[in-house]
């Protein structure tokens, strides 16, 4: 199971059994979704891994391969992140930073109905799941008939039957179908035509229900926007999410002291930087520091540095995803109208030009 | 549809979509001011230069949105503000230039206050009186039309106000005081918040351990994800529990009896934890972690807030160090809001730098405990 479920009050649920799905994590960046069998192999470059063996042993736990292979892994519970992690593209999917803020502005929580289309690789719509389970139901739809088929037999292999409804429709071309009208909590849009579907959107969500389509282009945006303001909607937001991951590492910096003293070593050595193996590799392949220098340094009256833990932003990453834009169905007066009616021009700020008013 | 048996469709419970004596509320003030709303009693709100009772309120669906009445005290549903600039089929054109526009200030607007003051009394709307101003403006005329739009819209939020009714989620409580009083909730901004909530894995059915020091915000945000299958422990550190001012914004009762507080002494025999969120922004986060690390089930997925990167890089030295964690990660949170409209889209000029870093891994089994088992 992909999500907790009052299965996990079970006595022994916190081991793998036969049949489980965990998550294979062999470093950061290398993880695989597993399937335990009694007679299963996992190979991966560290050794062969028999499955009977982790049978039985809880979740969290390192295994070990074969002798005599010395490798190891972790057993992880599949969780909808480390999914995302592991599940295999059909296409491009949504990544946790987006997937986070759909589901806060979205307000999701259990018991509530929402709409999602295209289903994709199903990324999304796994965290939908978690956000609206046990009570709720996401349904979601796919124009591209195999990947339908697809995400349900993912879906399905992930205990997720019951909590996600996949079909297979168009539904730039014909809309939600009909008997979800007046039903949805919210609703998702990642199409390439988002503005075909905001009436049909419209119609699904109940007053005050949240719409959101994420488009990578501002293009798509502009004339979505422009659907939903012509559709009842209110409060429109257009935003912008981005994670900045930073690499962490432990190095002793020179004091400037040290810096100087440095200067008056023989043959302009300089001072050891202490600690960190890493770093005294960095100058050996500098060519400089060579181990008899070593000593010449220690014994220079040098100010010890400390090893210090130092961050700095991984290099390359994404500099877009995609534009998330968020609208409410606004809710509409019963009754007479009110005399005043007010037509309030959008937030504009900025623009094109100076404005020296 | 497919499914016969749909169980999450079906009309809400009668009470979650009406507004009634008692409820707690956000009034979102033209899009950029969040109010905290008691709907109860003689209570009154500020809006703009009035203050009007809250009555009004009681009865209508969330998601209304308000005015105030011409007699400038009395709250009134009115329909929704609809985005003027999208109503026009032409996108608009630029066919002047600011090169004649002289900024004189006030002596620009022949409108005098007394003048509004007195159009004011006499009951006459904000939005005329918007209409009134840009009539007088000595420049208006030759301001560009992004820049009449721009007029408008300025003047506008001074004399017409449009509230919408909000229900006090986690995501508009988390905005409404990151908004007015960020420290309150030690600045813990909504997408950090998100982040927090998907990352430690908050869902039906899990037995989360939260560590909260932003106002009870996570703890309630947390519960919200709950709702009532299973409880949130709230853990503190010393002797009381921190405030819960933020945990006391959300409405449903389900929420604040969802959550419970606990000392860190009373839970060390209690069955392991399988989601932990700790966002205690004055506590070192490497200490507040080997407190809370044995508490927790092997393969728990965790996340940790901190205004500031360093003690969180640290942290993640050390448990990296430890071996008690895998698929550790330092990240940090970026948003920024794009103003879209014809002709005029573009980032938006304000934004806020400040989104917090979080560090996420998942816990697992001290190496020993499963070698001996499997190696068999």
């Amino acid at each position: 199971m992909l999500i907790h479920g009052p299965h996990e009050d079970a006595p022994g649920s916190d081991l793998i059994q036969e049949g489980s799905l965990v998550v294979v994590y062999e470093r950061f960046d290398s993880m695989k979704a597993v399937k335990v069998t009694p007679k299963g192999q996992y190979s991966n470059r560290w050794g062969n891994f028999a499955m009977k063996e982790w049978i039985g042993v809880p979740y969290g736990s390192r295994v070990h391969a074969r002798a005599p292979d010395s490798g190891w892994a972790y057993l992880l519970a599949p969780t909808p992140e480390l999914w995302t992690a592991v599940l295999r593209h059909r296409t491009q999917i949504l990544y946790v930073a987006d997937i986070s803020m759909v589901v806060a502005m979205l307000e999701l929580r259990p018991g509530c109905t929402v709409l999602e289309s295209g289903t994709g690789s199903g990324s999304l719509t796994t965290s939908l799941a978690r956000a609206v389970a046990p009570t709720g139901h996401v349904y979601t739809f796919e124009f591209h008939e195999q990947r339908a088929q697809l995400a349900r037999e993912d879906f399905a292999a992930n205990g997720l039957s019951d909590v996600i409804t996949v079909q297979h429709r168009n539904i730039e071309e014909s809309g939600f179908p009909s008997d979800l009208h007046g039903k949805a909590d919210g609703l998702f849009l990642d199409l390439p035509g988002p503005w075909k579907a905001v009436e049909s959107a419209a119609a699904c969500l109940r007053p005050d229900g949240v719409f959101c389509s994420f488009s990578p282009c501002i293009e798509q945006v502009h004339r979505t926007c422009g659907s939903l303001a012509r559709s009842g909607f209110h409060c429109l937001r257009t935003m912008e999410v981005l994670l900045r991951s930073y690499e962490v590492t432990s190095s002793g910096l020179k004091a400037v002291e040290e810096s100087v003293l440095g200067d008056d070593l023989p043959s302009g050595e300089p001072a050891d930087v202490g600690g960190d193996p890493d770093s005294k590799r960095a100058k050996r392949e500098d060519g400089a520091a060579p181990e008899e220098a070593h000593t010449a340094a220690s014994a220079a009256p040098t100010l010890p540095s400390q090893a210090q833990v130092l961050a700095r932003p991984v290099a390359s990453g994404r500099g877009h995803t995609g534009y998330l834009t968020f609208a409410r169905l606004a809710v509409t007066v019963p009754g007479p109208q009110p005399q005043a009616v007010l037509v309030v021009p959008a937030p504009a700020e900025g623009g094109a030009e100076q404005d020296t008013a | 549809m497919a499914a016969p048996e749909a169980p999450g469709v079906g009309p809400p419970a009668q009470d979650e979509s009406i507004i009634r004596e008692g409820s707690r509320i956000i009034l979102d003030v033209n899009g950029d001011r969040h109010v905290f709303v008691v709907v109860k009693g003689r209570n009154k709100v500020k809006l703009g230069q009035a203050f009007c009772s809250i009555q009004p309120l009681i009865g209508c669906p969330y998601g209304s949105t308000f005015g105030v009445a011409p007699d400038g005290k009395t709250l009134q549903q009115i329909p929704p503000a609809v985005a003027a600039d999208w109503l026009e089929e032409a996108a608009l054109e630029v066919t002047k230039n600011n090169s004649q526009l002289i900024d004189a200030g006030d002596a620009n607007q022949q409108l005098t206050s007394e003048r509004i003051a007195d159009l004011r009394s006499q009951g006459v709307h904000g939005s005329a009186i918007v209409e009134a101003l840009a009539a007088h403006s000595a420049t208006f005329d030759a301001k560009t039309e992004f820049s009449q739009a721009k007029y408008r819209k300025k003047k506008a939020k001074k004399y017409v106000i449009t509230a919408v009714a909000r229900r006090a989620t986690a995501a508009a409580i988390a905005e409404a005081y990151f908004l007015r009083q960020p420290a309150r909730i030690g600045h813990l901004r909504l997408d950090a918040l998100a982040l927090l909530l998907s990352l430690a894995g908050l869902s039906a059915h899990a037995r989360p351990l939260v560590l909260d020091a932003c106002g009870g915000l996570v703890l309630g945000a947390a519960a919200e994800r709950l709702a009532g299958f299973g409880t949130v422990t709230g853990v503190y550190m010393g002797g009381a529990p921190p405030s819960r001012e933020a945990l006391a914004q959300f409405d449903a009762g389900r929420v604040q009896s969802g959550v419970r507080h606990a000392s860190l002494a009373s839970l060390l025999r209690r069955r392991p934890f399988n989601a932990c969120i700790v966002a205690a922004p004055g506590l070192d986060p490497g200490a507040a972690l080997r407190a809370l690390l044995p508490l927790l089930a092997p393969s728990t997925p965790f996340a940790v807030y901190s205004p500031w990167m360093q003690p969180l890089a640290e942290a993640m030295h050390a448990l990296r160090a430890e071996h008690a964690a895998v698929g550790l990660a330092l990240q940090e949170s970026w948003w920024r809001e794009q103003q879209v409209l014809p002709s005029r889209t573009h980032p938006k000029m304000q934004m806020n730098h400040g989104g917090g870093f979080v560090l996420s891994g998942t816990t697992v089994a001290p190496p020993t405990r499963s070698a001996g088992a499997t190696l068999a």
